[in-house]
Parts: structure tokens; sequence; C-alpha cells
């Protein structure tokens, strides 16, 4: 086991790319994903990681570059935020289509316009549909943990999707915390070498990326769909192997102080923390609230989920980011359909905060928890709503 | 029929025996670009990595469960296959490099997209292979316009062409711009080799697919290709069609070495006029006699420049234009 | 189709879809006899009243179909009666021509023009 040091967050990710050994990185600096990218070019530069970093000029090309060498049979890596992931978009679709097990870092930050650097949800919100394999980290910790376990759940045979793990731009990415980093030794045992089932490779041509005729897209599409449901499973023993291994243990939803609760807060990425504070601020007070966050997004737990819930007199979601036009922000989209047939169904109250980077206090959370208690007590449901405008 | 069978007919013998892209492929009859890719892809052989722009070529190429292709092939998206190409360049480094795959192997990497796939959408990400010095081929097969979604037009198509976006009308002679020469942004980079080449010059196109082969850093070709169906023109003229271009200075057939040594390879004895070109393709059918000798006049410039340019890169008798 | 090109099924179940959509069989696309879209093909006059065939083979590098193989004149089915009748021409019934594979010969009539001696016809099929 590693020592505890501090560490930036971008780097300690960065730190873990290179014990991952990974073959090629092809990414274009984007704030704030700025260090992980600069951090990995030093370690390749000093010949520390044997990779080929690929310097491209623009994210399109960047994801473009590492579909080209995931399909080549190469350990791809690459990160990104904002601008630059919804730049990458088009091809988003197709790496996980292609079953490349491409990882990715979104370092989340807000999409323009007005442009804005700062963290909110909005970029990852774009990439629902995309097919990939998408988790949250709430501190550095996590982030050097979620690195390991990404590689491990794409590349799985079983699996072979592409991967995003989630960082908040600044308040995580740029955060020093205490961080363990694994041992080589330790990275070795827990994730294989890659061994893909197909590649290019002219000793075996074959055409990948064909055309997808009206015969054949729908059971394309339903493979893929399939693919992300049989991952789960995988993606649940790789973070028991990891436990074994490094003695930390992750859910896809994790939970803080759900017993007895009537208000349970939901909550995704480094937020999660302030409201772990809230919950032990209120408790203390005597309110019933305990928190739910949403480690993986997506393939989405459903079963884990509704399993949390149980009990629950209410929800408050919260958003770091709006869905304009919509029913509702895009984790209270999901979380209601996730509930809708289900025969114990608990109130729920929406919130879209900290949209742009605006800091998410614990009064916030105190807003939002008396708010669904009104509802709770039979008071009228308000509309989703930001509650940090200035009005 | 097997490599020996095809020694009985004198040019078979020119060419390298075995097909990499296969009968039974979905081009229309007579299409030059398809020539082409056959052509190119016989000179490069099997130990080739194809990774192409969504376009003519790749959809007759590759409509689920048929491939024309008989080595690995890739496609992703219409303007990235450089940024593919150079990935998977990349990829074969590293794990070579790293000892994964055999050192020993030489693989070559292509990029292939048409001139729209290049010239516009696709150029962002030429550019970038290109600088970055990927070990690879980018092939532009040129049919002057966005052939596959409807003879729409492109910075490739020449002034005067009448396409689907740049029709000729009452008021507008067709394209109204100059074609955009991609050779010479492409030699602008710097690589070590950059060039023209066309179907109707077959021995020559081969040999700069084999020159480019054997070139280390990035190579940049440039084919003409013929389509029968965008321009109007009969189904059996895409070679014809195409030795015209060159002895018109249309398409004039050169190289250029390291960003800078030009070496014209086709000087037509005699050059023909423009009209003898133009003349049987409908695309150019509504052009007047004006504009077509103010084109030909800057064609024949353009063409005179580059022999300019090939008599001052110091060509001496025995230089053979570069490394083999 | 041929029936004895390997390729994969054209109505496969989500499983049977190899991963990634991904076509496993290469070349597979010479199970589609684009022959059928020609009109008209191609007869070659290995011996003509002037010239016929020189078997300078530049028909199999121009066909952008790659369709033009290479036979004995015997395996072509042409009359060898009029070989016989011009043994000057130097072309036996063993000699290597070529010959357009009508499974997948389009038409294109690229072969008919650039032919140096003229020698190949386009023939008008029968409906």
């Amino acid at each position: 086991m590693g020592k505890r040091i501090g560490m930036e967050a971008s780097i300690a990710v960065a730190e873990t790319v290179a014990l991952c050994d990974v073959d090629v990185i092809a990414a274009y600096p984007i704030t704030p994903q700025t260090h992980i990218v600069e951090h990995l070019s030093e370690i390749v530069a000093d010949g520390e990681l044997d990779a080929e970093f690929i310097p491209v000029e623009s994210e399109h090309s960047a994801m473009s570059s590492c579909v080209g060498s995931s399909a080549a049979g190469a350990r791809t890596f690459t990160a990104t935020a904002s601008q630059g992931l919804v730049l990458m978009h088009e091809i988003n679709y197709i790496a996980s289509a292609l079953r490349l097990p491409i990882v990715m870092c979104v370092v989340d930050r807000s999409l323009s316009g007005p442009i804005s650097i700062w963290n909110d949800h909005s970029d990852i919100m774009s990439e629902r549909d995309t097919g990939w394999i998408q988790t949250f980290a709430e501190n550095a910790q996590e982030a050097v943990d979620l690195t390991l376990h990404s590689f491990r759940v794409a590349e799985d045979l079983g699996v072979l999707l592409p991967v995003t793990f989630n960082l908040d731009g600044f308040i995580l990415s740029h955060m020093i915390e205490p961080v363990i980093l694994p041992e080589r030794e330790e990275v070795e045992r827990y994730l294989p070498n890659y061994e893909p089932k197909i590649r290019l490779d002219v000793d075996q041509p074959l055409t990948m990326g064909p055309v997808g005729v009206p015969a054949i897209y729908t059971e394309a599409k339903f493979a893929q769909e399939m693919a992300l449901r049989d991952a789960l499973p995988v993606i649940e023993k790789a973070w028991d192997e990891f436990e074994e291994l490094f003695g930390r243990r992750y859910h896809p939803i994790e939970t803080y102080r759900l017993e007895g609760a009537d208000v349970a807060l939901v909550t995704m990425g480094s937020i999660g923390e302030t409201a772990m504070t809230y919950v032990d601020q209120a408790r203390d007070a005597g309110i019933k609230v305990g928190l739910i966050r949403i480690r993986l997004w997506r393939p989405f737990p459903k079963k884990a989920f509704l399993e949390a819930t149980k009990g629950i007199k209410g929800l408050a979601i919260v958003d770091r980011c709006a869905s304009l036009g919509g029913v509702g922000g895009p984790v209270a989209l999901e979380l209601k359909g996730a509930l809708y047939n289900q025969d114990h169904r608990p109130r729920v109250v929406e919130f879209q905060v900290g949209l742009g980077g605006r800091d998410v206090p614990v009064q916030d959370f105190d807003r939002m928890v008396q708010s669904t208690l009104a509802v709770i007590a039979g008071g009228p449901l308000p509309e989703p709503r930001f509650l940090q405008v200035r009005e | 029929m097997g490599a020996e069978d095809l020694l009985g007919v004198f040019s078979a013998r020119l060419m390298k025996p075995s097909e990499s892209v296969v009968s039974g492929h979905r081009a229309c009859q007579g299409c030059g670009e398809v020539l082409a890719m056959r052509l190119i892809h016989k000179e490069l052989g099997r130990n080739t990595i194809v990774c192409s722009a969504t376009g003519c070529m790749e959809i007759i190429s590759s409509s689920y469960p048929d491939t024309a292709w008989d080595v690995p092939w890739l496609h992703v998206a219409f303007e990235n296959a450089a940024a593919v190409a150079s990935g998977a360049e990349a990829a074969y480094k590293a794990m070579k490099r790293k000892k994964r795959f055999d050192p020993g192997k030489k693989v070559t990497f292509v990029g292939m997209g048409g001139d729209g796939g290049t010239a516009d959408i696709g150029l962002q990400a030429l550019s970038g292979a290109l600088e970055r010095g990927h070990d690879m081929i980018y092939v532009c097969y040129d049919n002057e316009a966005y052939m596959n979604t409807g003879i729409q037009r492109s910075s490739s198509t020449p002034l005067g062409a009448a396409t689907t976006t740049s029709p000729a009308g009452k008021k507008s002679i067709g394209q109204k711009t100059w074609k955009k020469n991609i050779t010479e942004i492409a030699a602008a980079h710097g690589i070590p080799y950059a060039a023209t080449a066309s179907p109707s010059y077959p021995f020559d196109l081969m040999e700069k697919a084999r020159r480019a082969a054997s070139t280390p850093g990035p190579c940049y070709l440039h084919v003409y290709a013929c389509c029968p169906t965008g321009w109007r023109c009969a189904s059996d003229l895409a070679i014809e069609l195409g030795r015209l271009a060159t002895q018109t200075c249309a398409f004039p057939i050169y190289e250029i070495f390291d960003g800078h040594k030009v070496r014209v390879n086709v000087k037509p004895e005699r050059l023909r006029p423009l009209k003898d070109y133009l003349s049987s393709q409908g695309r150019f059918r509504h052009l007047d006699d004006e504009t077509i000798g103010e084109v030909e006049a800057r064609l024949r410039q353009w063409y005179e420049r580059l022999l300019t340019r090939e008599a001052q890169s110091g060509w001496d008798d025995e230089s053979d234009g570069g490394q083999h | 189709m041929t029936a004895d090109v390997k390729r994969q099924s054209d109505f496969p179940t989500w499983r049977e879809l190899a991963i990634g959509s991904a076509v496993v069989y290469s070349g597979s696309a010479r199970a589609l006899k684009t022959g059928d879209w020609a009109s008209s093909h191609p007869v070659w006059h290995y011996v003509g009243e002037a010239t016929g065939c020189i078997q300078c083979g530049l028909c199999t590098v121009y066909c952008p179909e790659g369709c033009i193989a290479v036979k004995t004149i015997d395996e072509t089915g042409y009359d060898l009666a009029l070989l016989e009748r011009r043994p000057a021409s130097g072309i036996t019934p063993g000699s290597l021509v070529p010959a357009a594979n009508l499974d997948y010969c389009k038409g294109c009539g690229i072969c008919v023009r650039e032919c140096p001696t003229r020698c190949i016809e386009m023939v008008a099929e029968e409906l």
C-alpha cells in the first residue's frame, strides 16, 4: 500500500493513468483539464511512461485518434471538459458503437454560453445517450480509484465499452487532498493487459464501422444497450476486487445516514461532500435527513437507487445543470423516470444549483431540505427551480 | 486466378498481383475513383491498415455485411480520417516499442477521403496529422464535389462546374471560386512527399503509392477521380478524361519533395485546348467561350509556374528526385 | 449472391452481430454479383481482321471492378475456328488472354475505349 501524500487531484489522476501503463494519450488542452494532460506530457517526456502522446489539433481529433488507437489494440486515454467534450460529441457515439475501451476523464465545466470556465454538469449531461459508462468522483482519492477502475471495467471482455469518470472542475480537479496512489504491482494485479477481441490487424483483416443498413441498425443499438446493462455486474465486481486489494469500497449508489430519514438529498459529484456536512448538522438539529450520492450514472443503477429510496418520504434532487425547456433537470428526469411505475414513490422536489461554478453552501442544502419537508407535510409542490437565481 | 496466371499479359505483370479491393463493390459503372483506389491498394499490398472518411468509397465498399476490403479497414466519421489514422499509427508505434506487437513487421497506415472529406470538413485533421509527422499516407480521391450525397460543390470543384449547390443558372456560371490546391497546402507543411496522380497514368500512380509507402513520415497523394454520374459524362470516359485533364493543364501531374522541390511527371508534348476536356462533360456545358478562355489561361499559367519551379529545384541529370 | 463466399447474415439477431457491428469476413463483397447491373458486356476479339488482342493487358489495369481475369483462350469460350484461320497471329488455344468475369462486369465500357487495338466490342445483353 502506498503512502498517503498531499497531491492535486489532476496530478493524482495523471499519475494513476501513468501507473496503468497507457499506450496512447491523444488530448487537447482545455481549462480545467490542463493539469492532467500537462502532467502526463511531463511523465512521458521524462521517460517514466512509455506512451505516444498525440498533441492533437482539436478535441474532435482527440477522440478520433483515440478511436483509431483503441481499434488498433492500444490502451488509450484522453481528458477534456465543457466545449471540448461537446466538440467530440459526434465521435463519442461512435466510440461506444465500435465497442472501444477508451477511458476519458471529464473535468466537469459549464457549457457556453455565456462562456464559463467554472464547474457544473452541463457538459457531461450532454453525453447521457452516448453509450459510455459514466461515473462521478467526489474527492481526489475517488478520482485516483476511479481511474484504475475505469480501465479495468472498460477492457473487460464482457464489457468492451468506453468509460468516462468525472471530476468537478476546479473544486475537485485543482484541490490538493490526501491521496494514496496505488503501487505498480497492485495495478498489475488489478489491471491485466488489454487483449481485444477484434482489432486492426493485417493478419486478421476485418472491416470496422460499416454502413449500418436498416436491417441491422436496431440490432446494433440493442446490442449496445445490452452491453451497458451487462456491464453493471462487472462494474460492481470490479469494485469488490478493488476493496479486496485496496480496502476501499465503492457502490453504484452511495448512501449516507439514510436510516430513519424522511428526506433524502440526491447529489452527484463533489457537491455530495458539502451535503454530508449539512446532513451531519441537520441530524444534530433533529432533522431526519440523509443523503443519496450517485456514483454510477450510466448504466443507471435503477435497482440500487430504488432500494435506497425505500421508506423515504421526500427526495430533494440536486441538479448541477438545467435542461432548458424541459420538465426538470437531467438527474431529476432520470430519477422521476425510475420512480414513476413504482408502487412506493417518494415526493420529488427539484433544485438546479451550482450553475457556472456558483458555490453551493450548507445553507442552500438547508433551504432545499426545508422545502422538501414542507411538501411532505402537505404543502404545494414547487416548480423545479434555479434555487440560487437572484430575482 | 492466381498471381502466376496474370503473367500472360504484359501490363498485368507491371502490377502487384493481389487485390485488396475486391469485385462486388457498389461503385457506379465506370467510376474512376474506385479504379484509382484499387490500383493504389494493389501496390500497397496486404500489410496496410486503412482509415476511411465517410464518402463514396466508404459507402460502396462497406454496406453491412458486405465489405470490399481485404485489408483491415476502419470508418469513423466524415472529417477525421487523418486523425483516426494518426491514432492507429501512434498505437502501433507504441505497441511495437513496448514489444507487444512484432517490431519487425512493417505496416503501412493510410488515411483516405474524398475532396469533401479532405479539403473542406477534413482539412483541420489533415493539417494536424501532417504537422505532427505521423508515418502515414493520406490519399485524397478528388472527384471534385460531394458526390456521395448528390453532387454538391466542394472547394475542389473547378470554376464553372455545375453542381447541385452551385448550379448554372441565369445568374450563375456554376462554381464561382477557383479549385483549392490541397497538394500545395499539404506541401506547405514541409512533409517529405506530396504528389498529384491519376488512374489515367496508372503506373505513375502506383509508383507514387510505392514511394509514399517507403518514405518515412507523412505523405500526401491527391488523385484525380472521374465521376461519370456527377460530371454527366459517359461511363467509359474515366481514363480518357483523365488524360485530357492533364493534357489541358486542368489536372497537372507533379510531385513536391520536402515541401519545395517540384518535379512535373507528365509533360504533354502539345497542350490541348481546354474545350477538348470540357466538351464531353455535362457539368460544363453551359460555359461560354469567354469563361473557358479565362480558365484556360489561368490553368496554363499555373502549369508554367510548375515548370519554372521544377527548373529552379535543381534536379541534375542523375538525380531521381528523392530517396527510394 | 454467390453461395460460396463467406459472409454474415443479412438479418442477424442482436447476438449474432459481431461486436461493434464489424464485418469479419474480409472481401465478402464478392458475394454481390454486380454483373447483374450491366445491360451490355465486352467481348474480346482475340484475332481480328486487321489485328486482335495483342495481350497488352491494359484492360486488366483499367477495369474499375478488377474483374478482367486472364484465362487461356479455350477457357474463354472463344470460337477457336477463328484462331485456325489466322495462325500468323501467334495466338493459340493455350495463350493467356484477358476476359471479363460477367459476375461482376458492370458494362462501363472503359476497356472497350482504352484497348489500343480496339479489339473489344460491347455487346448488348439479351433481355
